[in-house]
């Protein structure tokens, strides 16, 4: 009986282990099927390699370009990003948390929200930047509030949908209203406001990355544009990939921290 | 307050002991409780309770049963001070009801487990509030959680329990406030057939061995009874009391023993024929 379970879970476990090996080859051979492709079509001009260059070239720019210099760009953009990220964030969970706090402020407030939500928020970049000048400042800035209004709603959604029966449960117990808070309302909300935050991070790099290709010569934003302007295909792929890797480190950072912090969710 | 917990240091090993000479745990004096509903526009008064009166001693279980919507609910949690009471006829320990004082504890229907917290701190979440000590929060937390059976289960959180075991830890977290009067809501008016009589059979054990007053709605007849000194019957909407029976069981009870009883099913017939009427009085009002 006992060799008998033993033999079903190992059987279950080879095939779980076969599964992902398939979805880990059909992930790879995608990627490695849409380089060749890319390469080939470039190397018979296919595409113009002038606009489209080739993953060839691509790995030839990254070889001799990807040293201290880029490190340094991409240190500077990272470095806004996270600003931009800390402080938006702080603000908006502050303000999110005083709008649940008084209805009357929200309900006041709420065309405003609605309305700057709506707004594409980008476009203020280049007014930031006339105000503030060239530099860290105007790039914060404009993250900021790119972000603050969605880590806002979140907070907001969250902090609202609380069970009846727990504030209920609160109140029979007496407890003050810096209790509920601290022990109901501010946990309640952290699912709500964590996926807010996963969000904004990546909303933060893509406002300051904007923001730099807008104007300026430090950040891997500015590398871009100054790359395409100058038609340095290869150079414009390298950064976009030097990009798309930190942002998914970035998010899976947040993804680590959610399962560490948010143990309970899992069952 | 301090009356209800001197005097009640009497073991509770026969109903008797439940005398008139016990002082008042509830009382309440030809009280009236009316909602004011919006309807179309205009407001509505809708009548939920009506001349109620009403004496529960302390240590005392006393059953709140009636039809739906007809205001038991309400009157509990007028009790508890969850809804605001509407005339000065109500004393709980002798003072007007005030949600959060600490000689009551409310159960509720449903569990209203807090997610993120694991068994062992959600017991002790209502002390917490409460300002009881570390050391002892934790002690009485143990001691509650083996004595509803979830011993082995302190670390776990309420999404890895069933509605039954959360329902129990509910139960724990209630008894480990150790107030001297409860109030509770249906507490088991979900849970399946088999879990509600070990609950029960848990709710008679922490009940015999304390010397709490406890008020408990339910529609559950079998329920009222089995467990309970006194059971209220009320009417339909606008409730009223129609019955204030004395159920003759001594204490200790068995729940499960009381099934095979003819007195408890006697009880049964007797009162299910007033709640019977009291529905089909509801029914020829509405």
């Amino acid at each position: 009986m006992n060799d008998h379970l033993l033999e079903l879970s190992k059987q279950r476990a080879r095939k779980a282990r076969q599964k992902s090996l398939t979805i880990w080859t059909i992930r790879i051979g995608l990627l490695v099927l849409g380089l060749v492709m890319w390469q080939v079509a470039a190397d018979r001009k296919i595409i113009d390699p002038v606009f489209f260059s080739s993953p060839s070239e691509i790995l030839e720019y990254m070889r001799q370009h990807f040293g201290d210099v880029m490190a340094k760009h991409a240190l500077a953009t990272l470095t806004s990003a996270l600003g931009a990220f800390v402080l938006g964030s702080a603000l908006a969970i502050v303000a999110g948390f005083l709008l649940v706090r008084s209805p009357l402020l929200e309900d006041a407030l709420d065309p405003y929200i609605t309305l700057l939500n709506a707004f594409p928020r980008v476009a203020l970049a280049p007014l930031f930047i006339a105000w503030l000048g060239i530099g860290a400042a105007s790039q914060i800035v404009t993250a900021i509030t790119v972000i603050f209004f969605i880590v806002l709603l979140n907070v907001v959604a969250g902090a609202k949908s609380i069970d009846r029966d727990l504030q209920l449960l609160m109140k029979s117990l007496g407890a003050p209203a810096s209790v509920q808070f601290r022990k109901l309302v501010l946990p309640w909300a952290v699912p709500s406001i964590f996926a807010g935050l996963k969000l904004a991070l990546v909303y933060s790099m893509l406002a300051v990355i904007v923001s730099e290709m807008m104007a300026g010569s430090k950040g891997l934003g500015a590398q871009v544009a100054y790359l395409s302007n100058t038609f340095h295909m290869d150079g414009v792929f390298a950064v976009l990939i030097l990009v798309a890797i930190i942002t998914t480190l970035l998010a899976t950072g947040m993804n680590w921290l959610e399962r560490r912090l948010l143990r309970w969710q899992q069952n | 307050m301090n009356v209800v917990a001197t005097v009640a240091n009497v073991p509770r090993n026969a109903y008797q002991d439940v005398s008139s000479a016990r002082p008042s745990a509830v009382e309440v004096n030809d009280y009236n409780h009316a909602f004011h509903v919006e309807e179309a526009g205009a407001l509505r008064v809708v009548e939920a309770l009506r001349t109620i009166t009403l004496t529960v001693r302390a240590g005392e279980f006393v059953s709140f049963i009636g039809p739906s919507g007809c205001g038991k609910t309400t009157l509990l949690n007028v009790l508890a001070g969850l809804e605001p009471s509407q005339s000065a006829g109500v004393k709980v320990a002798g003072a007007a009801p005030r949600a959060g004082r600490s000689d009551i504890a409310y159960m509720f229907a449903r569990p209203a487990l807090f997610p993120w917290r694991r068994v062992i701190d959600n017991v002790i979440l209502g002390m917490e509030v409460r300002g009881i000590a570390a050391e002892q929060r934790q002690v009485r937390a143990r001691r509650l959680i083996e004595e509803v059976g979830l011993k082995g289960f302190e670390g776990a959180f309420p999404g890895q329990l069933s509605q039954g075991m959360r329902q129990r830890v509910a139960l724990a977290r209630t008894f480990a406030l150790e107030s001297s009067i409860l109030l509770m809501d249906e507490p088991f008016g979900a849970l399946d057939a088999q879990t509600k009589l070990t609950l029960e059979e848990q709710l008679v054990d922490l009940f015999e061995e304390s010397n709490k007053t406890i008020v408990f709605v339910t529609h559950d007849l079998g329920e009222a009874i089995a467990l309970s000194d006194r059971v209220i019957v009320f009417s339909g909407r606008p409730g009223t009391i129609i019955r204030d029976y004395t159920v003759p069981l001594p204490r200790p009870r068995t729940v499960a023993a009381l099934q095979g009883q003819k007195v408890y099913h006697d009880i049964y017939a007797d009162l299910w024929h007033a709640l019977a009427e009291a529905q089909r009085l509801a029914r020829d009002a509405s």
